[in-house]
């Protein structure tokens, strides 16, 4: 049976770096490519060894499909094309295609401004790999081989999200990637066909929660943040570059707006400008009010927010400033942090995780005295938020995704286990389908059963019908007879006739033939006589003819009767028969006569 | 070890003896093993160091509730322990090296199940081998776990057995790690090189009866896992092992290599292939891949009549034209991508490696003709990749010299192929305006490269204007660049326009990108090696320093944000101050208040510059100069280098962080537990 095998090398059962190895149709697909932040050496890429010895991914893999432009998706692209040695095709949508690299570039300075951190990609590296990037476009089928077909549909998440459906043959699986599936200040819901794939392959980071009103949030953080400026305190908000920074600088920008607040809102610059010309240009990826207003007025050409320069972080004064990188672990943020975490009017706010080894971390854990270099400890008085504005599907959102694409299996990855085993357990019971959470390293093999689209000829329906047999239903599936053949690659069934003809061969019937003896002291026209009643008394309901020329005839079976030479008791019975199933059947029977000595031995003509 | 990392040791073995399944962070395991392993390589013995490390063995495993991962840390650090014979001695002896690496045991406790404990008792064990001692733990389900249903379990247990076969084979025809061992512990040789034969011959045995062509799916994945660990252990091996284990497994390969079996075809030629190996001669490998190109492009005048079905799958095919092009710059040893960036490498590597071009050969010049069309063609495409390829492609020619026949001089690739500047100028010039920065940083890189050409002057201005107004990084990295490549290729000591250099040195060193600063500062160290051998004079090379801005360079570098920018100022200024100054005054009392000397060093580069402007190019004065060593003295260089080449997360990432951490997450959880909606939800970035 044919199978579809899914390893995770991560986010199986963990919400590491996504990086997932696909079998299908005897095609390998990679979904992801991601960076684990948490380490500073190779640990932080995945081990591709254990795909392939010696960096032949090439020729292992046959594509490898990015699902948006977060770290933890796409950051170890460069590693694996320019450093491991993949050189098949990428995809990835435009919008990801465009934003990727800045972040990716972001990164890079800000790890190798860090120091002491070894074998990462150069600046070159990252152009390098995005020229072999192939963009996709939404519901665009794009043939990978001639077998292998990707489609990409909306996600929502960030600009450029994408779910992808990967189909060989009739067998498919749908990746997600990360999604969402309510529509938020910019960007839409994800969205995919009824197109019912194998294993659908989904995103669980809130497997177990019902999101709290995001308006809730949403004020929750004007709040806080107005707060803090009316008491004349900064607030610092560590963001990575793009993404859910957009959402946020759209929020505070129109409650400026409405409260028409006059302290300045900074974003870290050389950014701000590039990402809003990107999300200017993929407007046809935001949502639909966006969409609909940007002629008269683009949500992205901000009033309020402006470039940040490192002198501003000294003036007096109230402020805003989006830095990054978002887990304070080095660079703009955290020097801004150290300058203002003395005073307890500030305010610090986390909008993402973060990992161990960062300051972000630990504040986060609320430590208060954070050791500094060369023996200094820094006084962190400032207020410490956390507030999680990732949009990813929650429980609900899940299921309704299972609804909309009817999958036959279900698949849980980027979760943590035990939220995972809550929602499978949801999920078989009300969608009575199986539901899979390998860990990392694990394989999940999903038998399928691939139904093969076949062409039937007209004249093959209709003499079906001539003989009686009843309409031709969907719903109900008979036994047709036919010759199957394979013309540029479709099948048909047609008559036995029609494929000799189509195919331009030549018909040759087989006829096969033994001799069987047997003691019998009557003489052969009694012997033969014999045969005739013994199998008109067995093979009721078949014609049984005895021909004047001393022959019996059953449908194709010809029985001839004649002495041996050196014996008359011993009769020679000639069998001849043409290959049907049916007259094979037939033969047994009468082979299988009482008293006959049975000695075949058959001769091909 | 840090005396308050040991203190703090044993409450942390307490938190994680008692954290069930509630880590923080997946990666603190990993990182405090890293330090362990850290440790033990500096020779330190951890047990004798921290003797609550036994204690918390024994807590593990001896708790039924210890969560997976935890126990699975554990087995590695007991593995990483026992690696040392001392603390191997005191583990048997405490009968816990027997418990936890029998496997039945976790099997009994249902906990074999879950693969991480697998990989940790793997991983537990191999460390262990490292004496020969160890040997005696060397278990048969090793042999099964090979073709385990994680593939990380598999992966660990075909190390693990190619570490053992390592670890049993002869060195060097004289001794075995093993039989080495021996000599210095001579108790007991007679068991260990049994152990050692027993080992040997248990694996060789088994990757006889493993390989063979498969029949069902079980035995097609132990062949696919034994056929990697034939390549790991064959690229290991040396002879006499080497040939041993040939012999063993010829016959079976061969058998599969006639089966063609293709799930095994990429796993056979691991083992199969050797790298170094060319299996014919490089010139009948490039006309072979030649008329293959020829083929892919539609030219199919040379072929037979009989390969028609090839050609049809070939023609166009750009995965057949990669592989080419990429055999063809193989054959010539490089990396490359795409078909037209491929193409373009393919062509420059071979440039360099052999053409002389002959202008008077009417093939060649038919040839460049082509290739200048193409250039132009190319050089504005609608995709950002392509006109990027071109311009780099622009870029590597320039920077190439070659000869051209007969007996001329020699030029760069790009005067000979493409006509020299009269072509390649305008497109350059063109491409410093493209809306892809990439583009106009490649642009700006190949102008750099073309570096024999006086308009190169007239080009100082554009850069410059780029420098102060273009937007990204990548543009304005490559102008300082520029300005590098164009300093140093002018023979004279002092730099074409001084108003020019240190309007470039004052913008660079402004600038938000950091790297931009960096190379900045290479532009000044570049300026400080030409001043100093030019003038051969201390006073007129810091003279002409002073006046170009390098100095306020350096200045203001040192006391960046940016580490890079910091350390490679810091660096300069060592440099300076040993070529500037005596050495009684190099090494100064470095406890000087640093401020005070950077406030006086910025005013005598002040007044410098007054001064320079007043009197036109007259030297600085005596005293100031004494001065700038007593400035230099005093910026405590030394003690600054040394903060600075360490990583600025040196702090923060360091074992005593870590453990600080696992302690306050440990807090904060139980806090949390209490305030429910506190809980920090683990995302994506």
């Amino acid at each position: 049976m044919p199978e579809i095998k899914v390893t995770p090398l991560g986010a199986g059962q963990d919400v590491g770096r996504s990086c997932i190895l696909v079998s299908i149709g005897g095609k390998n697909i990679m979904l992801d490519c991601g960076m684990h932040m948490g380490y500073n050496d190779d640990r932080r890429f995945p081990d591709f060894s254990y795909i392939t010895q010696n960096g032949r991914l090439t020729d292992f893999l046959d594509c490898l499909i990015i699902s948006h432009f977060h770290l933890d998706h796409c950051g170890a692209l460069p590693y694996m094309s320019e450093m491991v040695g993949y050189d098949g095709p990428i995809y990835m949508t435009h919008p990801t295609k465009a934003i990727c690299p800045i972040l990716l570039e972001d990164f890079r300075k800000i790890t190798v401004d860090k120091k002491g951190e070894t074998n990462f990609f150069t600046s070159q590296m990252i152009k390098d790999c995005m020229k072999k990037v192939i963009p996709l476009n939404l519901h665009q089928t794009v043939q990978v081989d001639d077998e292998l077909e990707i489609k990409a549909y909306y996600a929502g998440h960030v600009l450029g999200a994408a779910m992808v459906h990967i189909k060989v043959g009739s067998e498919s699986v749908v990746y997600t990637g990360d999604y969402n599936m309510t529509p938020d200040r910019h960007l839409g819901a994800a969205w995919i066909d009824k197109c019912r794939p194998d294993i659908l392959i989904s995103e669980s980071t809130y497997a177990t929660t019902i999101r709290d009103s995001k308006r809730c949030r949403e004020r929750d953080f004007l709040k806080k943040v107005h707060e803090s400026i009316e008491r004349g305190g900064k607030v610092l908000i560590p963001v990575f570059a793009l993404g859910r920074a957009q959402e946020l600088c759209i929020l505070l920008e129109t409650f400026w707006e409405r409260m028409n607040l006059k302290a300045p809102i900074y974003f870290s610059t050389g950014l701000t400008e590039k990402a809003n010309h990107y999300y200017k240009l993929f407007i046809t990826w935001t949502n639909q009010k966006i969409r609909k207003t940007f002629v008269q007025r683009n949500m992205f050409e901000f009033k309020h927010i402006k470039a940040f320069d490192r002198s501003y972080a000294d003036n007096p004064g109230p402020m805003v400033v989006f830095a990054t990188p978002g887990m304070l672990h080095a660079g703009q943020s955290l020097q801004i942090f150290k300058k203002w975490a003395g005073n307890e009017k500030n305010m610090v706010i986390m909008p993402g995780y973060c990992v161990q080894g960062t300051i972000g971390h630990k504040i986060l854990n609320g430590q208060r005295k954070l050791e500094m270099e060369g023996r200094a400890t820094l006084d962190v008085k400032l207020q410490v938020e956390y507030m999680s504005f990732s949009a990813h599907a929650d429980a609900k959102g899940i299921m309704q995704l299972i609804r909309m694409a009817e999958p036959r299996n279900m698949l849980l990855v980027h979760g943590e286990a035990v939220k995972m085993e809550f929602l499978k357990g949801k999920i078989e019971q009300e969608f009575s389908i199986d539901c899979y959470m390998p860990a990392n390293g694990e394989t999940t093999t999903v038998t399928t059963n691939p139904s093969v689209p076949v062409d039937i000829s007209l004249n093959l329906l209709k003499r079906e019908m001539a003989l009686g047999g009843p309409l031709p239903d969907p719903k109900k599936p008979r036994t047709m007879h036919g010759t199957l053949i394979m013309k540029e690659n479709s099948l048909k069934l047609v008559s036995s006739e029609q494929a000799l003809k189509e195919l331009g061969l030549n018909e040759h019937q087989l006829r096969f033939t033994c001799h069987v003896q047997l003691q019998d002291p009557h003489s052969d026209a009694d012997t033969l006589h014999r045969i005739y009643t013994h199998l008109k008394s067995v093979l009721k309901g078949y014609t049984i003819q005895h021909l004047p020329d001393g022959t019996v005839i059953v449908e194709s079976i010809v029985i001839k009767v004649s002495s041996s030479a050196e014996d008359s008791n011993t009769k020679v019975l000639l069998l001849s028969w043409s290959y049907q199933v049916k007259t094979w059947t037939l033969f047994l029977e009468a082979a299988a006569l009482p008293g006959v000595t049975t000695k075949l031995s058959s001769r091909h003509p | 070890m840090d005396r308050e990392c040991v203190s703090l040791l044993p409450r942390v073995c307490e938190v994680l003896a008692a954290s069930g399944s509630s880590l923080p962070d997946d990666t603190i395991l990993e990182k405090l093993l890293d330090w362990f392993t850290a440790l033990t390589e500096a020779g330190e013995s951890l047990l004798e160091a921290c003797p609550c490390l036994l204690e918390f063995i024994s807590a593990v495993i001896h708790d039924t509730a210890s969560a997976p991962g935890v126990l699975s840390f554990t087995l590695r650090l007991i593995g990483l322990l026992a690696a040392a014979e001392d603390d191997f001695i005191v583990l048997k002896e405490s009968l816990v090296l027997d418990l936890v690496f029998s496997c039945q045991h976790w099997q009994e406790l249902g906990l074999w199940e879950d693969p991480c404990i697998r990989i940790g008792w793997i991983q537990g064990l191999r460390t262990t081998l490292q004496h020969p001692n160890g040997l005696s733990f060397f278990r048969q389900p090793l042999l099964q776990l090979q073709t385990d249903t994680s593939l990380f379990v598999a992966s660990a247990a075909n190390q693990m057995l190619a570490h053992v076969l390592l670890f049993c084979q002869p060195e060097d025809e004289q001794n075995t790690s093993v039989s080495k061992a021996v000599v210095e512990n001579p108790a007991e040789p007679m068991e260990i090189n049994q152990d050692c034969t027993a080992v040997v011959d248990a694996i060789s045995e088994y990757l006889k009866r493993a390989l063979g062509v498969p029949k069902g799916s079980a035995q097609l994945h132990q062949c696919q896992q034994t056929l990697r660990l034939l390549a790991l252990l064959l690229g290991q091996t040396k002879p006499p092992l080497h040939d041993k284990l040939l012999q063993t497994v010829t016959a079976s390969l061969e058998e599969m290599v006639a089966a063609d079996c293709s799930e095994l075809t990429l796993p056979l030629m691991d083992v199969i292939l050797d790298p170094d190996c060319l299996p014919c001669a490089p010139d009948l490998i490039v006309s072979g891949i030649l008329s293959l190109l020829r083929i892919c492009s539609g030219d199919s005048s040379s072929s037979s009549a009989g390969c028609s079905e090839v050609f049809r799958n070939v023609i166009g095919s750009g995965k057949v034209q990669k592989c080419a092009l990429e055999a063809l710059t193989a054959v010539s040893n490089s990396p490359g991508e795409a078909v037209l960036h491929k193409s373009y490498q393919a062509l420059v590597k071979w440039m360099s490696v052999s053409c002389a071009i002959d202008l008077h050969n009417k093939s060649h010049c038919l040839c460049l003709l082509d290739l200048v069309q193409v250039v132009k063609k190319r050089a504005c495409d609608m995709r950002w990749e392509v006109r990027d390829s071109t311009m780099e492609f622009l870029g590597h020619l320039g920077a190439m010299r070659v000869c051209r026949a007969p007996a001329e001089q020699a030029c760069d690739a790009s005067e000979a192929l493409l006509g020299g500047c009269c072509c390649t100028t305008p497109l350059l010039r063109e491409a410093l305006q493209d809306p892809e920065s990439y583009v106009r940083a490649s642009a700006i890189k190949a102008l750099a490269q073309t570096v024999m050409h006086s308009w190169q002057e007239g080009a100082a201005p554009t850069q410059e204007q780029i420098l102060s107004q273009d937007t990204e990084g990548f543009a304005r990295r490559a102008v300082v660049k520029f300005f590098i490549a164009w300093f140093s290729s002018h023979t004279s000591h002092t730099p074409p326009s001084s108003p020019s250099v240190r309007s470039v040195l004052s913008r660079g060193c402004a600038d938000l990108d950091w790297e931009v600063k960096v190379h900045t500062l290479e532009l000044a160290e570049l300026l400080l090696d030409k001043a100093f051998l030019g003038h051969g004079s201390y006073t007129k090379g810091s003279d002409s320093l002073v006046e170009q801005g390098v100095i306020s360079a350096l200045l203001s570098g040192l006391v960046d944000c940016d580490r890079p920018v910091a350390l490679k100022a810091c660096r300069l200024l060592i440099t300076l101050r040993v070529t500037v100054c005596p050495a009684s005054q190099g090494d100064p009392d470095v406890s000087d208040a640093t401020a005070n000397a950077e406030r006086d060093l910025n005013a005598l580069n002040a007044t410098s510059f007054e001064d320079h402007s007043e009197e036109g190019a007259s030297a600085v004065s005596h005293c100031e100069r004494v001065s700038v060593c007593e400035a230099l003295g005093s910026l405590g260089l030394d003690d600054k280098l040394e903060i600075l080449s360490r990583s600025s997360d040196h702090v923060h990432n360091s074992p005593l962080s870590l453990l600080q951490d696992i302690l306050t997450a440990s807090t904060s959880h139980t806090h949390s537990n209490t305030q429910p909606g506190q809980e920090v939800i683990v995302d994506c970035y």
